[in-house]
């Protein structure tokens, strides 16, 4: 019998072995090849690979930064907003995928969803916007409706969007920007770059789930600066209030206020009617956005004698006494007449009345004592024809001839306010000019920039002294008996000297000077002799009976002018109440001037004339008496030993605080008397 | 049955495995082939946990990642809220809007000018020292 090798299996179990062992072998040896390969060889490309599937480059949108008001208030924010989009490959039927959209907008129109469904239908394009800048509640509802109903295709995209929280609040001064998040008008558009700030970009790592599981910012952005406007949210409210009481009192077409700091020449308030309302500025017509007070350029009739008058005072033509004839009432010149408003016929006057009573053949005889030449030189002087500002865009030079060819005839309308157009910002800082002593202050509406911590203040700018102090403090007179008995009766504050000068000019209408269409208008200030506020008013085309600026601008000035004046806490000039003695702050001991309250100052701690409450000295008296004197100022003595007093606590001098116990040791010995403490 | 004198086949394998095996080899331990092998274990322990340690920092990394994404997103949003809270503080806050609250509803009215008076105020001046009004 052939028996089978007992060890047999050893060797088919090692040949089996030695195969597997080749063949992990092989595996193993392609597997580092394939390795060395992708990570040797291809290292550069496949890291590349990697790169381009797990890092996106997203760039980083800069905050577009706020626009604030003097204190503080924000008059333009942007905030995170929401568009929602859609992807039209991932839609078959657009129409219910439209229908949940807008029942989650719910404000779609007819119109919106004819639209809606067009751009759904567009299956070439990836993806398209349906509607930008809704609100997070909005995005919030759509995206919960088209989650409800299952329906693909639409996401939301963050976009940020601009909002002006106090509505039609100085909306003129603030322009506004368009869904690229552009400055567009207003001082959103002027100082754009520098609100808008520089996007910068950041590199993202995501996930198979496009989850981001690291970042590096490549370039950082710079965010928009903050800007600190001049203007205070407050007077700006009461100027435009005031101004649409006036214009639709007089059934006016529109009309401009400007409220100007005349010793700094910060524009405190500059408010236009009729108002737009830059959160939905597209509702607004064009024209309606034209900020009047430095784009409306018109005829400042009477208040332009007061460039005249400083002309002829200035250099020595008149002084203030000096008669002037304007009997008839009538000037000619050739075939041209011009009487005196309302066919007046003033006879013959002083200078000083020529502005107080508005004449104008008083005015144009002025003129033409000054001449062409150095009546043009004052005009320009003023700042006439030039751009004093340059915050605001669109801001016009006005329209002035060249003073050496004007014709007499001319000279006589520039001495009372025609053939010259200036613009309302132009004639507040002529006669700021004249409010703080003769030097032309450049009208400013930006305060400051702010970018992060850093605050960037715009400091004050003299651009010219126009007169001397003398001829301004002369004017001063003149311009306060135009409010107390001439034609500004009506401008008059109670308890407040004030100074003006009214205006009227016939508009020009199919090139003719209309009988119809006036400008009235009124430019003054207040307090007159320490001003703290130029008011300027001027109403377009009043259409209600009366049309002088005496009866129709003045009057809002004096509203304009009287919440103004308590809103920022100025004290009465006339008859004043004696002022009230208060507490030394610590913000007021370093001013040695007299302080003023505001609407936004901390109420004051009013206190005793003669200090405050102070502990006694009780030491060296009797326990019995010095527990009466101090139980008599509400003082609670708590004693301590036998005799006279020696000690106390609080210390004489401190601060009497009522109910507090005031501990006294007694001792047989007399006290070592300090002196008191000094009141705090 | 088993005849006498005659081995079974049982007693012939009994007899062909041998009654006394030393199955009790001296070991002689092989100090240097024991250190290597320790130092073989040592390092290998250090390769690994280097090889975990790695793994595991990658993995915190990773984790610490999506964290660090988690907690800027959790900022922004954040951010956005405090804006929209200011937005809608500012709207509430508007002077108009104040201002027709308070004629509207609460019937209030701006004051005359004798209801509202502005108040100059002054520092309270420094005491004078004490001063010889008149003498006998």
């Amino acid at each position: 019998m052939n028996e089978a090798d007992p060890r047999a299996w050893q060797q088919t179990v090692r040949g089996r072995v030695l195969l597997a062992a080749a063949l992990f072998a092989v595996w193993a040896a392609a597997i580092e090849t394939r390795l060395v390969w992708l990570q040797v060889y291809r290292h550069d490309a496949m890291l590349a690979e990697a790169r381009e599937q797990q890092e996106r480059m997203r760039t980083l949108h800069p905050r577009r930064g706020d626009i604030v008001d003097r204190r503080g208030r924000i008059l333009a924010i942007s905030v995170d907003a929401v568009s929602i989009c859609g992807m039209p490959k991932k839609i078959d039927d657009p129409i219910p995928v439209v229908n949940a959209v807008c029942e989650g907008l719910g404000d779609c129109t007819a119109r919106e969803r004819e639209v809606y469904t067009q751009r759904l239908s567009q299956k070439n394009r990836s993806s398209v916007r349906l509607r930008r800048q809704v609100s997070p509640e909005e995005s919030a509802r759509v995206d919960a409706r088209v989650k409800a109903l299952k329906l693909p295709g639409i996401f939301m995209e963050p976009e940020p969007r601009r909002y002006y929280p106090n509505l039609d609040l100085a909306a003129h001064v603030l322009g506004f920007v368009g869904t690229e998040h552009e400055g567009l008008a207003g001082i959103e558009q002027s100082y754009n770059s520098r609100i808008s700030g520089t996007p910068g970009t950041l590199m993202v790592g995501v996930d198979s789930r496009k989850v981001v599981f690291r970042s590096r910012v490549e370039k950082a952005p710079v965010q928009g600066d903050t800007l600190e406007l001049t203007i205070d949210a407050q007077l700006q409210h009461i100027a435009e209030r005031e101004l649409e009481r006036g214009v639709t009192a007089h059934r006016a077409d529109g009309g401009t206020a400007i409220i100007m700091d005349p010793r700094t020449g910060e524009i405190l308030a500059m408010a236009n009617y009729p108002p737009v309302n830059p959160n939905f500025w597209r509702d607004f017509p064009l024209e309606q956005w034209m900020n009047r007070a430095v784009q409306g350029i018109y005829e400042p009739g009477s208040t332009f004698k007061v460039v005249t008058a400083s002309a002829a005072m200035e250099e020595g033509v008149f002084s203030p006494s000096d008669l002037i004839d304007a009997s008839a009432g009538v000037w000619r010149s050739g075939s041209r007449r011009v009487t005196e408003a309302k066919n007046h016929n003033y006879g013959v006057l002083s200078f000083s009345d020529v502005i107080v009573k508005s004449s104008n053949v008083g005015a144009i005889k002025i003129g033409l004592g000054v001449g062409a030449e150095r009546l043009g030189r004052y005009v320009l002087r003023f700042g006439f024809g030039e751009r004093l500002s340059g915050d605001l865009p669109g801001e016009t030079r006005g329209m002035l001839s060249d003073p050496r060819g004007w014709s007499q005839s001319t000279l006589a309308s520039v001495s009372m306010g025609y053939e010259i157009g200036v613009t309302p910002l132009q004639m507040a800082a002529a006669v700021s000019a004249v409010a703080n002593g003769g030097v032309l202050v450049q009208p400013r509406i930006v305060r400051a920039l702010r970018h992060g911590s850093a605050r960037t203040e715009v400091t004050p700018r003299d651009l010219r002294r126009v007169i001397s102090r003398e001829t301004a403090a002369t004017l001063v007179t003149i311009m306060e008996q135009v409010v107390e008995v001439g034609t500004a009766k009506s401008a008059q504050v109670p308890g407040y000297t004030v100074a003006g000068k009214t205006g009227t000019a016939s508009k020009i209408v199919n090139k003719r000077y209309s009988q119809t269409d006036y400008h009235a208008s009124f430019a003054g200030f207040v307090p007159s002799r320490q001003p703290a506020f130029t008011i300027l008013v001027g109403i377009d085309s009043p259409h209600a009976g009366q049309h002088y600026g005496g009866s129709v601008a003045a009057p809002i000035f004096q509203r304009i002018a009287d919440a103004a004046l308590r809103h920022a806490g100025v004290a009465p000039t006339i008859n004043p109440l004696p002022p009230v003695l208060v507490q030394a702050s610590a913000d007021a001991a370093s001013s040695s001037e007299l302080i003023r309250t505001s609407a936004a100052a901390r109420p004051p701690q009013i206190s005793f004339v003669a200090g405050p409450p102070t502990v006694p000295d009780v030491r060296g008296l009797g326990a019995r008496e010095a527990a009466r004197r101090l139980a008599r100022l509400g003082l609670v003595p708590r004693l301590t030993g036998n005799g006279i007093v020696i000690d106390q606590d609080p210390a004489a001098g401190a601060a009497l605080e009522p109910g507090r116990p005031c501990r006294l040791w007694l001792g047989r010995a007399a006290p070592v008397l300090t002196p008191p403490l000094s009141p705090q | 049955m088993a005849m006498a004198g005659t081995p079974s086949a049982a007693d012939a394998m009994a007899f062909s495995v041998p009654k006394d095996i030393q199955n009790h080899p001296i070991r002689n331990v092989d100090r240097a082939r024991q250190r290597e092998m320790w130092w073989s274990i040592v390092f290998v322990s250090l390769l690994v946990g280097a090889l975990l340690l790695v793994a595991w920092e990658h993995s915190q990394w990773t984790e610490l990642g999506y964290e660090m994404t988690r907690l800027q997103e959790e900022r922004s949003a954040s951010e956005a809220d405090n804006r929209h809270l200011r937005l809608e503080l500012e709207t509430l806050r508007a002077p108009q809007r104040i201002e027709a609250l308070a004629i509207r509803d609460l019937r209030l009215v701006a004051p005359s000018q004798t209801e509202a008076v502005v108040l100059e105020l002054v520092r309270e001046a420094a005491k004078p020292p004490r001063t010889l009004v008149a003498r006998r």
